[in-house]
C-alpha cells in the first residue's frame, strides 16, 4: 500500500490537515468561523436535579409499583389497581371485573393545575364552623357515603355539637330502590344482581353509568354474548349502551316502561289481572322466555312502585338476585338541595350543583374544585386520602392514600375529624392486609327477605302518562356534573350521540319531526354545520335551555336531558314542556354519519352463523414478506362483547399521553383519540366498533411516507418514528381506516399547560404524562402503537429473567380496562395464545379486507340471539 | 427566382421594418409602463404581502390554522399545488415540443409562457413546503448523504414529486434564461446605468457572432429535447400521489394521462388569460395575431376533451368496478354536499368547452378570455373534487368529515396569485415579454430573406 502513488501526500493531508474547505484561513478568519459555529450550537440546558443521599425505602429510580385501592365514584367503591411510576399514580385498571371510566379519568383531577391555590386555612375554617355551631343550627350536606368509619365520626360530631344537622345530597338518588324494597319486603334493602347467571335478561330503562353496578353488569352480560348466549331484552325510555346490546328492544315513554312492567307482572301472575296490551307479541314472547331463567334489571329512577314490582317479578322468576343492607346509612336525595338553600348556616360538601350561598350567616363549600364561597376549601382527591367505601355489591373496601395531598386537601373523614379536633387513625392492620391481598375488608351483609303478599293494594301509583315526558339522566361522562372540570371526560364522546363537551336534549327523530325541526337539523348535519336549535325545556317549576339532538332510538314523547346540565331538586322524571327560543347552539359530535349503507364494517351474525368455518383471508402482494422476529403481535376485537362505553379510548389516552384538544378542534375533526369508537345505527340496533391502527402487514401508510418515518418492525408493529416525521400527512390520507392523528397545533403542550403551551413546563399536569411514552410535538403524526412501551417493558423483564415473554403477559391499556373483555392482544407465534382460537372462529373477519392491507388487528362479528317467536320488524319497534 | 410567399406570412401582421419591430417589442421594457401594469403590480404586491403574512401565521401557530382535519389531511394546499403545477405546463409545451415541431407560431408566445411557467412552478413549490407539519426539516425529503445513512423512502410518490418538480424548475429556468441571452445582449447595448450592468452580467458576453448563434441553437434544441418528457412526466408523477393511494376517487390507473391533459388544458387557459390583456395593453396585435389565439384555443380544446373524456370514464369505472366505496364516492360527488363543485366542474370542462369547436367562439376574444378564466376555475374545481371530496368520504362512514377552509387557506391561494402577477409584472418590465431575437429571425424568415 505504501507504494501507491501519492500515498505520502495523502497521508500528510490526512494526518496534518491544514486545508479548510474554503481555502487557507487566517487566524482572524478562524476565530470568526469558530465564533460563528458556536452561535449555531444549541445551548446546554442544565436541569436541576440532586441525587438522593439516602435512598428512601421503596423508591426506585424509574421503578414502577402497583397498589390496590378502592376508588369511590358517587359513594360506591370501585376496586382498582393503581400503577405508580416514581411516586406518581399514572394508570388505573379494574382490580376485578369492570370499572367505570371515572376513576381513570380522575387522574387528571389529581394533577389538575386549577386545583392549585393558596394553602387552605383549615384551622381557621374549623374554628369558624365551631363558632357557627355555637350560634345556631348549622347544616352539613354530605354526598352519598358508604363509609362506616365516616358514619362513626359523624355520630360523635352530632353528639358533640347538638346544633349540627346533616343532610345527604345526590342528584341521582337510589332512594326509590330502598322504598321499593320496603314495599315488596317490608324493609329497606339493596338488590345485588348476578346477571351472568341469567339465561334471559330484561333491562328496564337502565344503562351502564346509571346504576352503581352498571359496568359490572355490562361486563357480566358481555361475557354471555358468546355461544351459548344469553338473550337480552330492553324496554327503554332512553337510549343506552346496555339497551344497544339487546336482542330485542322496545322503546316506550317513562310512564310506558312502568306500565309495561305492571303488564309483565300481571302476565307472570305476580299481581292479579291481565295485561292491557301484548305489545305486538313482545310481551308473551318475553314472558315465555323469562321463565327459562330470567332476571329483570330495573333502573334506579323507576318509581318505588315499579321497583317493588320488579323485585316481585324477580322473586317469581327465582332470578339470581340477593338483597343486602342499603350501603348508605341515610339515603342521599336531590331534595337535600332545597334544605341547603333554606339553611342559614351551611357547609356544602356534596358534588354536583352548588346551592345559592347568598345571605347565609355562615357558608362554606368543600369540593375537589372549591367554588365561590366565604369558606371554599379543597377536598382531597380520592387517591390522596384513605378511607372506606362499599361497592355496588355491598362489600366494604379500604382505600389507601397513594400520594400526599398535593394542594392541602382533606377527605370528608378528615374534615369531620378536624371538626372534632381529632387525629384520624392510620390504616388498620386488617385494612392493610386486605389491600395487600387485594380483597374487600368485609363481605356484604346479606338480608333474608320475603315477598309480602298483597303488593297490588300497597302499590303507590306508577308514573302517569304525559304528552312529553322528560328524564334527567346522568351524563355518561360528566355524571351529575361532578366531572365537569375533567377534560378527559368532557372530550370522551358520549355513547350513541358521540357528542363532546356539551349536554343536549335528546329526542326521538319522530318527536323532532313532529316539532318540525328535523329537516333543518338534517340539512345542517349534511353541511357539517354544528348549530342546533336551542330549546327551553320546562319541568315543574324549573327550566333549562338545552340544544336539541335527535337520536333515532328514542320513542316519541320521551325526552332525555343530562343531569349535568339540568338539575331538578324534586326528582328526575317529569312531564315536560318544550318551547323554541329561536336561537342556536353549536353541538359537536365526533361522528355525523351514523349509517353504514353498503359498507360492511360491522358484521352481525346469529349464533348458528358464527359456528361456520372461517372465511380464508385473501392475500396478494408484490412485496416480499417482512423478516419475522421472535413474536408476531396481533389483536382481536370481539364486537359481540363490545359495549361501546369508550373506556378503551380513555385508557389509551391516559396511557399514551394523548392530549385533549377542545371543542373547536373536535368540531374541525381533529380529535386525537387513538381509538375511534364508530357507532352505526342499523336494523339490528346501534352497533359499536373501536377502530385504531390496524398494524397492517402491507401498510398503505408505510409505502407513502417520503422520509421513512413510519416503519415496520419484525414483530409486525407498524412503528411511528416521531423524530423523523416531517408531517406531510400522506400516511393519514392513505390510511383506509383513518387511524392516524396529526398534531395540527402543539396539542400536548397546550393540554399540559392547561390551554397555554408556554406554561407546559411548570404545569403539574406534566406529572400526568407517562414517562415511557414520548409527548409528541406539533406537526408530527401519531397513532396506536399497540402500547409498544408495555411490550418493551415485558421484554426487558423477560430478558432479566432469561425467558420468553409469557402468554398474555403484555396487556395493552385498552385491553386492561375493557369491561366486556372484548379486546385481546397476543402473539401469533405463541401456540398457547387464545388469539389463535379467535382467528379460527367463524365470526373472525378483517376490516376492509378488499383494501388488501393484511391487518394484525382483526374483528369478531357482533352476535345477536333473537327470539324465534319475535319477527324481526317487531323486535325493533 | 421569385419565392413563394411564406405560408405563415400572416403571423406578423402590419408594416414593419426590423428596426420598428424591435422598437415595438422592447416597448414594455423601455417605455414607461401603461396604467394597467401599475395596477397589476400594486395588486400583486399587496397580495404577496398578505401571502407572506399567511405563511408567517402558519409557521408560528401551526397547520391547525388551516382547514385540514383528520380524514381530509390534504386540502387547499394540495389543490393549489396541483393547480399551479398544471398551469406551468403550457410554457414547457410551447418552448419544448413546438420547437421540435418547428411551429412558427410559438415564437411570439414562448417568452411570456416560459416566464409564466417559472412563476407557476415557484408558486406550486411553496405548497409542499409549507404544508409540512415540521417545515424546518423539509430537506429530509431530498436525497443527501447523512451520517445515519438515511435516504428518502423511494417507494413514496412524494419523493418522486420532489425529483420531478426540481427537474421541472431547473429545466424551465434554464430554458427561459437561455432564450433570454440574445435579448439581454440587445438590451445591454441599448441601456445605460444599472440596467446596462445587470444586462451585461446576465448576457454572459453574448456578441451575436456566428459561433455564438451556432452553439445557442444546438443547446436550445438539446434542451428542448430534454424538456419534452418533462411536459408529460411532471404531472404524471404528481398524479401518482393520488393514483398510488387507496382512497376511492384516487385509485385509478388512468390518472397520469388525465393529469397531463389537464395540465396542458389549464396551462393554455392561463396563457390565454395572460396574453389577451398583454396584447391589448401593449398593442401587440401585430405579433400576437388572431391566428395565434386560434391555435391556442385549439390546443385548449384538444387537451380539454381529453380531460372531459376521463370525467365520463371515471363515472363508468366507479360503476363497472362494482366496488361499493368507489361508487359511493361517485354518488357523493354527484349528490353530496359538495355536488355544486362537481357539477360546476362538469359544466365548464365538459359543456362549455365544446364552444371552442366553433371558430365563431374561438375568434370572439371576449368569450375566449372569459373561457380561459372559467377553464382555470374548472381545473381548480377538478383538483378540489379529487383531493378534498375524495378524502371526505372514503371507506368507513364513521370517519367521514367535511372540510372547511379558513382565511389562511384562502389568503395563501390569493397570495400565490398575487406573487404570480407581481413576478410576471416585474419580469416584463425587466425582460421583453416577446422573444425579440426569435421574432426578428421569424420576420426575416417570413419575408424570405
Amino acid at each position: 500500500m505504501k507504494k501507491t502513488r501519492g500515498f505520502p501526500e495523502s497521508l500528510e493531508k490526512e494526518l496534518y490537515r491544514e486545508e479548510f474547505p474554503f481555502g487557507p484561513v487566517s487566524r482572524r478568519g478562524f476565530l470568526a468561523l469558530g465564533l460563528l459555529s458556536l452561535a449555531a450550537c444549541t445551548p446546554v440546558v442544565r436541569r436541576k436535579g440532586v441525587p438522593y443521599v439516602r435512598q428512601p425505602e421503596w423508591v426506585v429510580e424509574g421503578g414502577r409499583a402497583e397498589f390496590v385501592t378502592a376508588f369511590p365514584h358517587a359513594g360506591f367503591a370501585e376496586a382498582v389497581r393503581v400503577r405508580h411510576y416514581q411516586e406518581r399514580p399514572l394508570f388505573l385498571a379494574p382490580h376485578e371485573g369492570a370499572m367505570s371510566p371515572y376513576p381513570l379519568a380522575s387522574l387528571y383531577a389529581l394533577y389538575d393545575p386549577v386545583r392549585k391555590g393558596k394553602a387552605p386555612d383549615w384551622e381557621g375554617f374549623f374554628a369558624a364552623w365551631r363558632r357557627a355551631l355555637g350560634e345556631g343550627e348549622a347544616l352539613l350536606v354530605l354526598p352519598r357515603t358508604t363509609s362506616p368509619r365516616l358514619e362513626g365520626l359523624l355520630r360523635r360530631a352530632l353528639a358533640r355539637y347538638p346544633n349540627l344537622r346533616v343532610a345527604r345530597f345526590e342528584a341521582w338518588s337510589l332512594e326509590n330502590v330502598y322504598l321499593g324494597a320496603e314495599l315488596a319486603f317490608g324493609r329497606r334493602a339493596w338488590p345485588v344482581y348476578q346477571p351472568e347467571r341469567a339465561e334471559r335478561v330484561l333491562l328496564l330503562d337502565v344503562d351502564l353509568h346509571e346504576h352503581p353496578a352498571g359496568y359490572l353488569w355490562g361486563g357480566a352480560l358481555a361475557q354471555r354474548r358468546l355461544p351459548p348466549m344469553n338473550r337480552i331484552y330492553a324496554v327503554e325510555s332512553g337510549a343506552g349502551l346496555l339497551g344497544a346490546l339487546a336482542d330485542h328492544r322496545l322503546a316506550l315513554k317513562p310512564s310506558g316502561v312502568e306500565a309495561f312492567l305492571l303488564d309483565l307482572a300481571r302476565a307472570l301472575g305476580v299481581v292479579p289481572g291481565s295485561p292491557a296490551s301484548d305489545y305486538g307479541g313482545f310481551l308473551p314472547a318475553l314472558v315465555e322466555d323469562l321463565r327459562r331463567g330470567g332476571v329483570v334489571l330495573p333502573g334506579v329512577h323507576l318509581s318505588p312502585g315499579a321497583q317493588a314490582l320488579a323485585m316481585a317479578v324477580n322473586a317469581r322468576l327465582e332470578a339470581p338476585v340477593a338483597y343486602v343492607a342499603p350501603p348508605e346509612a341515610e339515603p342521599a336525595t336531590p331534595q337535600a338541595f332545597l334544605e341547603a338553600e333554606r339553611a342559614s348556616r351551611l357547609v356544602w360538601a356534596a358534588e354536583g350543583p352548588l346551592p345559592s350561598l347568598m345571605g347565609k350567616a355562615f357558608a362554606a363549600a368543600l369540593s375537589l374544585y372549591p367554588k365561590e364561597a366565604p369558606y371554599s376549601l379543597p377536598l382531597a382527591h380520592p387517591l390522596e386520602a384513605s378511607g372506606q367505601h362499599r361497592d355496588a355489591l355491598g362489600r366494604l373496601w379500604p382505600a389507601q392514600a397513594l400520594v400526599k395531598p398535593l394542594w392541602g386537601g382533606k377527605s370528608l373523614e378528615e374534615v369531620l375529624a378536624g371538626l372534632l379536633g381529632e387525629e384520624l387513625p392510620a390504616l388498620s392492620p386488617e385494612e392493610k392486609r386486605a389491600l395487600a391481598e387485594g380483597r374487600p375488608l368485609a363481605e356484604a351483609e346479606g338480608l333474608e327477605v320475603a315477598l309480602r303478599p298483597g303488593l297490588l293494594d300497597r302499590l303507590p301509583p306508577l308514573r302517569r302518562e304525559a304528552p312529553l315526558e322528560l328524564t334527567l339522566r346522568p351524563d355518561a361522562s360528566l355524571f351529575d356534573g361532578r366531572y365537569r372540570e375533567n377534560p378527559y371526560l368532557q372530550e370522551l364522546p358520549r355513547p350513541l350521540t358521540r357528542l363532546v363537551w356539551d349536554g343536549a336534549l335528546l329526542a326521538g327523530e319522530g318527536q323532532v319531526e313532529a316539532w318540525g325541526l328535523l329537516e333543518g337539523v338534517r340539512a345542517r348535519e349534511r353541511r357539517a354545520d354544528p348549530r342546533r336549535p336551542l330549546l327551553r325545556v320546562r319541568a315543574g317549576a324549573r327550566e333549562a335551555l338545552l340544544p336539541l339532538w335527535p337520536l333515532p332510538l328514542l320513542p316519541e314523547g320521551s325526552l332525555v336531558a343530562p343531569l349535568s346540565h339540568f338539575f331538578h331538586p324534586e326528582g328526575v322524571v317529569f312531564p315536560a314542556e318544550v318551547a323554541p327560543t329561536g336561537r342556536d347552539y353549536p353541538l359537536v359530535s365526533t361522528q355525523y354519519h351514523g349509517y353504514l349503507g353498503e359498507v360492511e364494517a360491522v358484521h352481525v351474525m346469529t349464533e348458528e352463523e358464527a359456528l361456520r368455518e372461517p372465511k380464508e383471508e385473501k392475500r396478494l402482494s408484490f412485496y416480499p414478506p417482512w423478516p419475522q422476529g421472535e413474536h408476531a403481535w396481533a389483536m382481536t376485537v370481539d364486537l359481540s362483547r363490545c359495549l361501546g362505553c369508550g373506556l378503551c379510548v380513555l385508557a389509551c389516552q391516559v396511557e399514551n399521553n394523548v392530549p385533549v384538544v377542545g371543542k373547536e378542534e373536535v368540531q374541525k375533526g381533529r380529535e386525537m383519540h387513538w381509538i375511534r369508537l364508530d357507532r352505526y345505527f342499523t336494523p339490528e340496533g346501534a352497533l359499536h366498533q373501536p377502530v385504531m391502527c390496524q398494524h397492517c402487514e402491507k401498510a398503505p401508510c408505510e409505502a407513502v411516507c417520503p422520509v421513512a418515518a413510519t416503519e415496520h418492525s419484525d414483530e409486525g408493529l407498524n412503528l411511528m418514528v416521531y423524530n423523523r416525521c416531517v408531517g406531510t400527512k400522506y400516511c393519514s390520507a392513505n390510511c383506509p381506516y383513518k387511524a392516524r392523528r396529526f398534531n395540527f397545533f402543539p396539542y400536548a403542550e397546550r393540554f399540559i399547560g392547561n390551554g397555554d403551551p408556554r406554561k407546559a413546563k411548570e404545569s403539574p399536569l406534566s406529572l400526568l404524562m407517562n414517562p415511557e411514552v414520548t409527548v409528541r410535538s406539533r406537526g408530527v403524526m401519531e397513532k396506536c402503537t399497540y402500547c409498544v412501551q408495555r411490550i418493551e417493558l415485558s421484554r426487558a423483564e423477560a430478558a432479566k429473567e432469561g425467558r420468553r415473554i409469557r402468554t398474555g403477559e403484555v396487556r395493552t391499556a385498552c385491553q386492561e380496562v375493557c369491561p366486556g373483555k372484548a379486546i385481546h392482544f397476543g402473539d401469533l407465534l405463541d401456540p398457547e395464545d387464545p388469539i389463535q382460537a379467535h382467528r379460527q372462529e367463524g365470526r373472525h373477519y378483517v376490516l376492509l379486507e378488499e383494501a388488501n392491507t393484511w391487518p394484525r388487528t382483526t374483528y369478531l362479528a357482533h352476535l345477536k340471539n333473537p327470539n324465534p317467536r319475535l319477527r324481526k320488524e317487531e323486535a325493533h319497534g | 427566382m421569385a419565392k413563394e410567399p411564406h405560408p405563415d406570412r400572416d403571423l406578423i401582421q402590419g408594416e414593419w421594418t426590423e428596426r420598428t419591430l424591435v422598437e415595438k417589442l422592447l416597448e414594455p421594457v423601455e417605455k414607461p409602463p401603461p396604467r394597467p401594469w401599475k395596477v397589476v403590480l400594486a395588486v400583486g404586491f399587496a397580495l404577496t404581502l398578505a401571502w407572506l403574512y399567511a405563511i408567517f401565521v402558519t409557521f408560528v401557530q401551526g397547520l391547525g390554522t388551516w382547514g385540514i382535519n383528520q380524514p381530509v389531511a390534504w386540502g387547499y394546499d394540495i389543490v393549489h399545488f396541483v393547480w399551479w403545477i398544471g398551469i406551468g405546463h403550457a410554457g414547457t409545451l410551447i418552448s419544448a415540443i413546438l420547437v421540435l415541431m418547428r411551429q412558427n407560431w410559438r415564437d411570439s408566445l414562448n417568452r411570456v409562457t416560459e416566464a409564466m411557467t417559472l412563476f407557476a412552478v415557484l408558486c406550486a413549490a411553496t405548497y409542499p413546503l409549507i404544508h409540512m407539519g415540521r417545515p424546518q426539516h423539509f430537506y429530509w425529503v431530498m436525497p443527501y448523504p447523512t451520517h445515519m445513512a438515511l435516504w428518502p423512502q423511494y417507494k413514496s410518490p412524494l419523493s418522486w414529486d420532489v425529483l420531478a418538480i426540481m427537474t421541472y424548475l431547473t429545466i424551465s429556468t434554464l430554458f427561459l434564461y437561455l432564450g433570454l441571452i440574445p435579448d439581454l445582449a440587445l438590451l445591454r447595448e441599448r441601456s445605460t446605468g444599472w440596467r446596462r450592468k445587470l444586462y451585461g452580467w446576465l448576457s454572459l458576453g453574448w456578441t451575436g457572432n456566428a459561433v455564438h448563434w451556432q452553439r445557442y441553437r444546438a443547446v436550445y434544441v438539446l434542451l428542448a429535447g430534454l424538456a419534452t418528457p418533462v411536459v408529460i412526466s411532471v404531472h404524471s408523477v404528481v398524479s401518482m400521489d393520488f393514483a398510488y393511494g387507496l382512497v376511492p376517487g384516487w385509485h385509478l390507473t388512468v390518472f397520469p394521462p388525465f393529469f397531463a391533459a389537464g395540465a396542458i388544458y389549464s396551462g393554455f387557459a392561463m396563457a390565454l388569460t395572460l396574453i389577451l390583456p398583454l396584447r391589448k395593453w401593449y398593442r401587440l396585435e401585430g405579433v400576437i395575431t388572431e391566428r395565434h389565439l386560434d391555435w391556442m384555443a385549439k390546443v385548449t380544446l384538444a387537451s380539454g376533451l381529453g380531460v372531459a373524456y376521463i370525467y365520463l370514464l371515471e363515472i363508468f369505472i366507479a360503476w363497472y368496478s362494482g366496488e361499493p366505496a368507489e361508487w359511493a364516492q361517485q354518488l357523493w360527488r354527484m349528490t353530496g354536499p359538495y355536488a355544486p363543485y362537481y357539477w360546476a366542474m362538469m359544466l365548464i370542462n365538459v359543456v362549455l368547452l365544446q364552444t371552442l369547436w366553433f371558430p365563431r367562439f374561438r375568434r370572439n376574444l371576449t368569450w375566449l378570455f372569459a373561457f380561459s378564466i372559467l377553464a382555470n376555475v374548472g381545473m381548480w374545481l377538478e383538483r378540489f373534487v379529487i383531493v378534498v371530496i375524495s378524502l371526505s368520504h372514503d371507506f368507513l362512514p364513521g370517519n367521514f368529515h367535511l372540510y372547511h377552509p379558513t382565511w389562511v387557506d384562502v389568503t395563501l391561494f390569493l397570495g400565490t396569485i398575487g406573487f404570480f402577477l407581481f413576478g410576471l409584472a416585474l419580469f416584463i418590465r425587466l425582460f421583453p415579454p416577446i422573444a425579440v431575437a426569435e421574432m426578428v429571425h421569424l420576420f426575416h424568415k417570413l419575408r424570405g430573406h
